[in-house]
């Protein structure tokens, strides 16, 4: 039963029929939670194995939906943390193993044992997934929570594409206070309409629709820029949907202000170094008729879906415990992951061992 | 469970699903069988379904759209190689799915396979029937929900087709198919369905068609997807119609023009989804290559749908698994497919190409545009130009195989060799197994032995007979293997570039249905009157009726009244008639060997004998030019008969079959059109010129015979 469940969930991952971060972390932390439940496991090592074989494989499914690989991590975490606070209680444990612990100052990552058998760690770890979920459902609440610090009256906001935490952000400002936004369009998804169309239900947000290439035209007159993201990598840059970058180096060049609106789930511990490391190509069909594509025999189309934004391009993240800076990132990181639990990099490791002699001809290729 | 239930209902198009599943259980029957040898001759050894594109076996396609558009049951309908389709099933991913595999070897058509589906008493509710080789990202829950509403308004609209539009010449529109659709825009419903290239008309009753709709609107621009949406009515009506062997071919046309049931077809044209049919080689290119430019989205290599690969994307369209060898200085060009563990040897060069799992290429080798399948081993300083080469199959040093060649499973290209384009290569030895590995004629699975005086006893004797010859042995070059296969493939099914396509076909023959072709449909509107009913069949059946009157010795006056009854039965004129039968009359036996004076001799004996039938049409003027062209064409075509027109011309004036007036009018007509051919005319000048004279005295004196000068008082009425 359960294992249909997680194939279903891959399944519905490799369809998108669960698309979108939220929707996708949401799910993703209930099947982990689920899995947990219902699976036998005697201590924390062999589940946290588990989890990571799971993890690789949910990723696999999706591997451009980082938010899995983040929730994966964040459940591993939470195991990890739990384990050491309930083995720390229990005194004759401790004990055991004193001659690696009377440092309690200090505690190597690489020598914790984790193969202790704990009768609560179960309870524990499930009650924890689940206040995970419960941040997550609040968590454009707690974004929009800032709103109030960043705009003010009369300001004119331009913001991109579709995004609910930033929809949320720009009502709750709209409680108190009067703005303009600037809704740019973004082809070829076209879905900045649908922002357009829920924030004009407001009476305190004046909105105008514009195209991607009015983007710089109007600039000048903006005095902030509020986005969305899909990711935000270890550096503090940002996979965004494309043409979110011409949108930043346009406010760059007018010294507009950049604030990025995410919760933390986005916040993702990989690299990204340029435009094509992370990034997926959808159907040409979105901006090409079919019937003209013959013409086009010798002509190669791209949809990008992502857009990579350099750190530099960012003034501040509003995420949901506070603002922060992009050079700040790499410290959250180390607060909400485990080091150890860095699943992509485990996955090209094996990779490159299998494939050592010829990765250097690979890359000369590229 | 319980969790996953409650979150996928979230999400709209599931909730949708959802709300179906509760009234009844979604079904498909997937058909295992193309029924046709588009393939020969690697579907001899594997069933189309089969078939990688790239790099990922067609049925896999069907299926994953089938269960990602909500379908619950899958029943695949198997006829041959159907155990290798089982295994497939069982082994792979699908059988933790309700896919059910309905073994049916005693089928040879479509129709065979819905009435099998009908005694099955499976499908009691709507069903979707798709051919296994489709490939689609439709949303098939939208479709079926159009389908079910038309339903309830109305019982009759018994079935929906999808169709994907595209332009006349698009590579994805198999250019064997020459679809024509004409449908009512304001209810989409079907009312015309035409798909041949041998007719460059359509004709549309006004009592069947206009008294109904209002509009309708006909289009040369669709793809026919073959995906239908179907109520349980139709594989009724295959029951009952026992007859039907095809959907598209028998039971369409059937129902459109059946007046006495009020069942109704309807369309579901595509505009931004995509869906296409694998029918033969070319649209598997074509289909490979939409693909690769990722229209099928989702369904694209790095999506990994089956779980089972692990492809990424690289600039200029290059997919490519892990651990994959790459030695040295070779180049990967655009549009490239690489599957896991393929070894590319240095200095070699790949573009436009699919490589399966597994293949080792060697030092300086070229492949453009090729279709590896796994396994296939290509060695140093090979070519390989726009060829499909099947698992296992090697290609020894220096071979050069040139465009649309076929390599099947495990043949070996020796040494050097040089292939030329459209060669086709395969192990299999039609004779021994003809049985059970044939696609269509696989009904005596049991007598693996018997001879070739058995098959021809089949339904298709032909086609078996065809089949034991199908291969030769012939030079492989040193190190070869492999026989080579010698049934021409159809024209258009050759798997190659559009552009090779088109200067290939200046080569060729330039036969009527390309014409039509380019011309685009000629629509006639005029009432079926004229052009109504089979117009293939009234031909057939005239000429049969010719030949056996001459063959028996019939009077002439009795031959008359039969092909009269006949023109009454197909509704036709006289002059149909008359250039039916003209051929017939004038055909010499074993005329390639007789001498130019022999064939003269027979020829105004034939004339002689036979020109009282054509007389006895009593054609008027006008039909008598039509028919001395059609003489024209008759001799353009069989070229013995080119010098003796005039001849022929002449024969028919004596015997009164063709008036002077008629004669003519063809050279005055001939004369003052410029794009004529003139040379006819020139031959028999000396002809008219008498005529002319002739008329000309006529007119002086009226002495000439009562019967001429009777015709000719008609026709200047």
């Amino acid at each position: 039963m359960d294992e249909i469940n997680l194939e279903t969930f891959i399944l519905h991952l490799k369809r998108k029929v669960v698309a979108g971060s939220f929707h996708v972390s949401q799910k993703t932390a209930q099947v982990l939670r689920h899995y947990i439940s219902i699976s036998k496991w005697p201590n924390a090592k062999v589940i946290i194995d588990q989890i990571k074989s799971i993890g690789k494989r949910l990723i696999d499914a999706q591997p451009l939906e980082f938010c899995i690989g983040n929730i994966v991590r964040r459940v591993l975490f939470i195991i990890r943390e739990e384990y050491i606070t309930l083995k720390r209680n229990l005194p004759n444990l401790i004990r055991l193993d004193s001659s690696k612990n009377n440092l309690l100052t200090y505690e190597d990552p690489d020598t914790i044992d984790y193969s202790s058998h704990i009768p609560t760690l179960k309870s524990q770890v499930i009650e924890a997934i689940g206040e995970l979920i419960e941040e997550m459902k609040g968590l454009h609440k707690n974004v929009a929570e800032h709103a109030i610090e960043h705009i003010h009256s009369n300001e004119i906001i331009m913001t991109f594409g579709c995004s609910r935490t930033v929809e949320q952000f720009l009502v709750e400002a709209a409680r108190k206070r009067k703005f303009g936004v600037i809704v740019v369009e973004s082809a070829p998804s076209l879905e900045g309409r649908k922002t357009a169309l829920t924030l004009s239900k407001n009476p305190n947000i004046d909105v105008t629709l514009i195209p991607d290439s009015a983007i710089f035209a109007l600039m000048s007159r903006v005095n902030k820029v509020i986005i969305g993201t899909h990711a935000v990598m270890a550096n503090g840059g940002l996979i965004a949907p494309s043409g979110t970058h011409s949108l930043v180096v346009a406010a760059k060049y007018h010294s507009v202000p950049i604030v990025v609106c995410t919760g933390l789930y986005k916040l993702c511990p990989l690299y990204a170094y340029d435009q094509d490391t992370f990034n997926d190509f959808g159907s040409p069909g979105e901006y090409l008729k079919f019937q003209e594509a013959e013409y086009l025999v010798n002509v190669h189309s791209y949809n990008p879906s992502f857009d990579y934004i350099p750190p530099e391009l960012v003034s501040l993240f509003i995420t949901n415990n506070g603002g922060h800076n992009p050079s700040y990132i790499y410290r959250l990181l180390q607060e909400y992951y485990d080091p150890r639990d860095m699943l992509e990099d485990d996955d090209e490791d094996v990779n490159n061992n299998n494939n050592n002699n010829n990765n250097n001809s690979e890359i000369s290729q590229k | 469970m319980g969790v996953d239930k409650k979150k996928s209902s979230n999400h709209g198009s599931s909730q949708m699903n959802l709300d179906i599943k509760r009234e009844e259980v979604l079904r498909a029957i997937v058909l295992g069988d193309s029924f046709d040898r588009k393939f020969a001759p690697v579907t001899l050894e594997k069933p189309r379904t089969l078939l990688p594109l790239v790099n990922i076996p067609l049925l896999d396609y069907t299926l994953e759209f089938l269960t990602a558009g909500g379908i619950e049951e899958i029943y695949i309908v198997c006829t041959c190689h159907a155990e290798q389709i089982k295994e497939y099933v069982e082994t792979s991913r699908w059988s933790n799915f309700k896919v059910f595999i309905l073994l049916e070897p005693g089928c040879n058509s479509v129709g065979e396979v819905l009435r099998a589906c009908h005694d099955s008493q499976l499908f009691q509710s709507d069903f979707v029937l798709i051919s296994g080789d489709v490939i689609s990202n439709m949303d098939l829950s939208k479709a079926l929900k159009v389908h079910k509403e038309r339903r309830e308004k109305d019982k009759n609209a018994i079935m929906t087709m999808v169709f994907k539009q595209a332009s006349p010449t698009h590579r994805t529109r198999s250019k064997q198919d020459d679809t024509v659709i004409g449908w009512d825009q304001q209810t989409s419903e079907l009312v015309y369905y035409g798909n041949s290239h041998s007719t460059n008309r359509i004709a549309l009753s006004i009592e069947n068609i206009f008294s109904k709709h209002q509009q309708v609107q006909l289009r040369y621009d669709l793809i026919d997807c073959h995906i239908d949406i179907c109520s349980p009515e139709v594989l009724a009506l295959f029951h009952d119609n026992f007859d039907f062997l095809d959907i598209r071919k028998d039971f369409i046309p059937d129902l459109l023009s059946n007046e006495l049931l009020e069942h109704q077809l309807h369309t579901y044209v595509l505009q931004g989804e995509y869906a296409a049919r694998v029918k033969d080689l070319r649209t598997y290119h074509s289909v490979s290559k939409d693909i690769i430019h990722r229209w099928t989205f989702p369904m694209v290599p790095d999506n990994n749908f089956m779980c089972n690969s692990t492809y990424s994307l690289y600039r200029q369209m290059i997919y490519k698994e892990k651990m994959v060898k790459m030695i040295g200085n070779c180049k990967l060009g655009e549009e490239t497919v690489i599957g896991k563990g393929c070894e590319l040897g240095d200095g070699s060069v790949i573009t436009h190409s699919v490589l399966g799992r597994n293949c080792i290429i060697g030092r300086n080798v070229q492949l453009h545009g090729c279709y590896l399948w796994d396994g296939v081993v290509v060695q140093d300083n090979a070519i390989v130009r726009n060829s499909l080469l099947c698992d296992g199959s090697l290609v020894c040093n220096g071979a050069v195989i040139e465009k649309g060649s076929i390599i099947s499973f495990g043949v070996i290209i020796g040494q050097g060799l040089h292939v030329e384009k459209f060669s086709k290569f395969t192990l299999y030895t039609p004779h021994k197994s003809l049985n059970d590995s044939t696609e269509n004629d696989d009904e005596d699975e049991d007598d693996d032995e018997s001879s070739d005086e058995e098959n021809e006893d089949n339904q298709k004797p032909d086609e078996e007979k065809q089949f034991a010859n199908a291969t030769v042995q012939c030079d492989m070059g040193p190190g070869g293997k492999g026989k080579k296969w010698i049934i021409k493939n159809e024209k258009y099914n050759e798997i190659i570039d559009d552009t090779d396509m088109e200067s290939d076909d200046t080569n060729d023959d330039l036969d009527e249905s390309d014409s039509s072709a380019d011309d685009g449909p000629t629509c006639n509107l005029k009432s079926t009157k004229n052009s109504g009913g089979q117009p293939k069949t009234f031909h057939d059946e005239v000429q049969a009726t010719v030949r056996r009157a001459i063959k028996e010795k019939h009077s002439l006056d009795n031959l008359h009244i039969e092909i009269r009854s006949l023109r009454l039965a197909y509704v036709k004129e006289s002059l149909d008639c008359v250039l039916t039968i003209f051929p017939v009359l004038l055909e010499i036996p074993d005329i390639q060997s007789k001498t130019q004076k022999e064939i003269s001799v027979q020829l105004s004996k034939n004339i002689e004998e036979y020109s009282s039938v054509i007389k006895k049409f009593s054609l008027n003027t006008e039909s008598q030019v039509d028919f001395i062209f059609a003489i024209q064409d008759f001799c353009d075509e069989n070229t013995k008969y080119q010098p003796l027109f005039k001849n022929i011309l002449f024969g028919f004036y004596q015997k009164g079959a063709l008036v002077e007036q008629a004669i003519i009018n063809w050279s005055d007509e001939t004369k003052s059109d410029q794009t004529a051919d003139k040379s006819y005319l020139e031959k028999c000048q000396d002809f008219i010129d008498w005529l002319l004279n002739a008329s000309e005295e006529e007119d002086d004196s009226d002495e000439e015979s009562e019967e001429e000068s009777e015709e000719e008082t008609d026709e200047s009425d």
